[in-house]
């Protein structure tokens, strides 16, 4: 048909690792890793970071085609790059210890991969929701945006290992901004995304995970930003 | 007239990183970036100097011929009011007690104040976990719950 782009597919669905960064996320984890293998995850990669609870035992009383790696204490990112150096998958997945999949969602990112072999990554929507023990008092205090957001987070995208050995995994010296240190890599080695309409993450809001605007974690943000800025000089070519 | 200029407030983050001010306002996702006499300025405006005090530091830092550096000033400073990254005070938001940046060893030629602007991230800062997450870059309590 006039107009339309032929891309290249396949009928084969990639098989999938899904990493699970974890601290001290004992009341989370098992919902998070029946989610994942819910979802279809051919392998759950728990990394847990220097948890001081019983996220260990409950990581390790998971059934399933789920692995742990146990590392001390070095962040997210750095957890997150373990997972990546033992997953056994073309797809790499992510979902964060505290949050869920929403029901048929990696079936739908992983049609839209291997409908387009082109595409690099796949993102869906992320929508927030109040974990149940909060009370209303609580939820009075941390504010959850209503609908659901469109943005590349670690747990709405399911990209493809290849991107990986292409752009490297997270920068382990950024604490916060992390995430878009490295889509802002991404997008500048010319990658290519897709953004499907749909809600595949589900964003839990709890007691322990908003300090905004008050936390010191936002004054993180400068050094990630510095980080691409910084990038961007060193390849950007001599005559720009 | 006003002398001094407050940080809008605790949406706008900044740090000065290698002598480069590093500014993002989180409420819309666009971040800024100035070296130079800009870094010297930013500096100045969140350690609380007014502004006769900023230029003066400016010009220990660098050779900058002060009808410039004035003129200079006045555009920088509306490039950050234009941003809504600072507001007109009155009076110091905070003790002005030290500087982040130290003077160099020489005075170096003059890098007059520009102010970057980049939105290609927008998307992404809005919805990164950066407002939710302890200094070591978890969502939980060291201590759990």
């Amino acid at each position: 048909m006039a107009g339309q782009i032929e891309r290249p597919a396949s009928n084969v669905i990639a098989s999938l690792s899904c990493i699970v960064p974890c601290r001290n996320a004992q009341a989370y984890l098992a919902k998070a890793i029946a989610s994942a293998l819910a979802e279809g995850a051919d392998e759950v990669v728990i990394v847990d970071d220097g948890s001081t609870d019983d996220s260990a035992s409950v990581a390790a009383a998971a059934v399933g085609p789920v692995r742990i790696v146990r590392q001390a204490g070095q962040g997210a990112a750095a957890a997150r790059n373990a997972g990546l150096a033992v997953a056994r998958h073309d797809l790499i997945a992510f979902l964060d210890a505290d949050d869920l999949w929403q029901t048929g969602s990696l079936e739908l990112l992983r049609n839209v991969l291997a409908a387009d072999l082109k595409l690099d990554a796949v993102y869906g929507h992320t929508q927030q929701f109040y974990s149940p023990e909060l009370n209303v008092i609580a939820r009075r205090r941390i504010a959850c945006a209503d609908g659901s957001l469109s943005a590349p987070t670690c747990g709405s995208l399911l990209l493809r290992r290849s991107v990986f050995d292409r752009i490297g995994g997270f920068n382990v010296s950024l604490k916060v901004g992390e995430m878009f240190e490295f889509m802002a890599r991404f997008a500048d080695a010319g990658l290519a995304i897709a953004c499907v309409p749909e809600t595949v993450l589900l964003r839990r809001i709890h007691n322990s995970n908003t300090m905004h605007p008050d936390g010191s974690a936002v004054n993180g943000y400068p050094r990630a930003l510095k980080a691409i800025l910084d990038r961007r000089r060193r390849t950007r070519p001599a005559n720009e | 007239m006003s002398s001094y200029y407050r940080v809008r407030d605790k949406n706008v983050v900044s740090e000065i990183i290698d002598e480069e001010a590093i500014i993002m306002d989180l409420t819309d996702g666009i971040y800024f970036s100035s070296d130079g006499a800009g870094a010297v300025i930013w500096d100045g405006i969140v350690h609380g100097f007014d502004a006769a005090q900023i230029k003066q530091r400016v010009q220990q830092a660098f050779s900058a011929d002060p009808a410039e550096l004035n003129l200079d000033f006045q555009g920088f400073v509306a490039s950050l009011l234009a941003n809504k990254l600072v507001n007109v005070a009155y009076e110091a938001a905070v003790s002005s007690v030290g500087w982040s940046m130290p003077l160099p060893a020489g005075r170096r030629c003059y890098d007059p104040p520009v102010l970057n602007r980049y939105d290609d991230l927008q998307t992404l800062a809005l919805l990164d976990p950066i407002h939710d997450v302890e200094v070591d870059g978890w969502p939980n309590r060291k201590t759990g719950f």
